[in-house]
């Protein structure tokens, strides 16, 4: 499964690059916490909530990810 | 006469570390883990070293481990006389991600090991050996927890239910379980640190390694031996502290 499928099977809808994180219907903590997990088990990197919590679309979670790898 | 030894799961966990320095003077112990090289140099720092075995063995996916646990005892020429059951595993998903694939590692880490091994343990052929089962849980599966932690809780549950259900059938050996509530270790993964907010839920703080590893020393002890069956909260007064 790739980024974008991931962050899909988490929030239940399609995402791209420019979906804003906080539009999305199953944004809360779960989801957050969610990608916590997928960030630690799949790209083995560690970031808090508030990390994620101040990122605005998802390609700004794309580019996080990558800058912390 | 062959030697009685104490099986530590999850041995170089810190938990399961803090444990087999309070014991291991008591008796020799198997050191279960994943790491070899970590599980050798653990058992070098331990008192008595020589005496102690290591058994590089992954539960997960563990499809042998009946077959395995009992050609380790016969191998080794040993026998079972405690076990306690530390390995552990908590995997995050929620609710519309939880299915029978991916819960199956939590269940392999956390219950169908300690199941393959005490099957092999409460055959006629070692049962007699058997002393005292102390299997660690957690204080979740009694009180809230955590969004996404149902894998753990369940598979912890399940071994709970498990070890309270067989106690009848391995007496006169014992088998508790110890729910434990946060224990501060130097894991630092994102999960743990957004647990850590919780710290002031505890009435007497935070645990540490030590609080588990005296409660399991207890339960191995003969001050239990009139002790079966039971769970044990051990939290600081977590769950009966309001949130």
């Amino acid at each position: 499964m790739n980024f974008y499928e991931k962050l899909a099977d988490i929030f239940e809808e399609d995402v791209t690059d420019e979906t804003i994180l906080k539009d999305l219907d199953s944004y809360d903590s779960l989801s957050i916490l969610s990608i916590i997990a997928m960030c630690d088990k799949d790209y083995h990197i560690t970031v808090t909530a508030s990390e994620i919590r101040a990122l605005d679309t998802v390609g700004d979670l794309k580019a996080f990810i990558e800058s912390r790898k | 006469m062959e030697k009685l030894y104490t099986l530590v799961t999850g041995a170089v966990s810190e938990i399961g570390q803090n444990v087999c320095k309070k014991i291991a003077a008591n008796s020799p112990l198997i050191l279960q883990g994943r790491d070899f090289d970590k599980l050798s140099r653990f058992k070098e720092s331990l008192p008595e070293s020589k005496d102690h075995l290591v058994w590089q063995y992954d539960f997960i996916n563990a499809d042998n481990l009946c077959f395995d646990t009992a050609s380790f005892i016969e191998s080794n020429n040993i026998h079972i006389k405690n076990v306690v059951h530390i390995a552990g595993i908590a995997e995050f998903f929620p609710a519309h991600l939880l299915n029978r694939q991916n819960i199956k590692t939590s269940f392999d880490v956390n219950f169908y090991s300690i199941l393959d091994i005490l099957s092999v343990l409460a055959k006629k052929k070692y049962k007699s050996f058997l002393n005292s089962i102390v299997l660690i849980s957690s204080v979740s599966v009694h009180s809230a927890s955590g969004k996404g932690m149902a894998a753990y809780t369940s598979s912890k549950a399940a071994m709970e239910i498990y070890a309270k259900s067989i106690a009848a059938e391995i007496a006169p050996a014992r088998i508790n379980s110890i729910a434990l509530g946060g224990i501060k270790v130097n894991k630092n993964d994102g999960i743990s640190k957004s647990l850590d907010s919780n710290i002031s839920s505890y009435p007497l703080g935070i645990g540490m390694p030590d609080n588990a590893a005296d409660m399991v020393s207890f339960l191995l002890s003969d001050n239990s031996s009139w002790i079966t069956g039971q769970t044990f909260i051990v939290d600081g007064g977590y769950s009966v502290c309001k949130k």
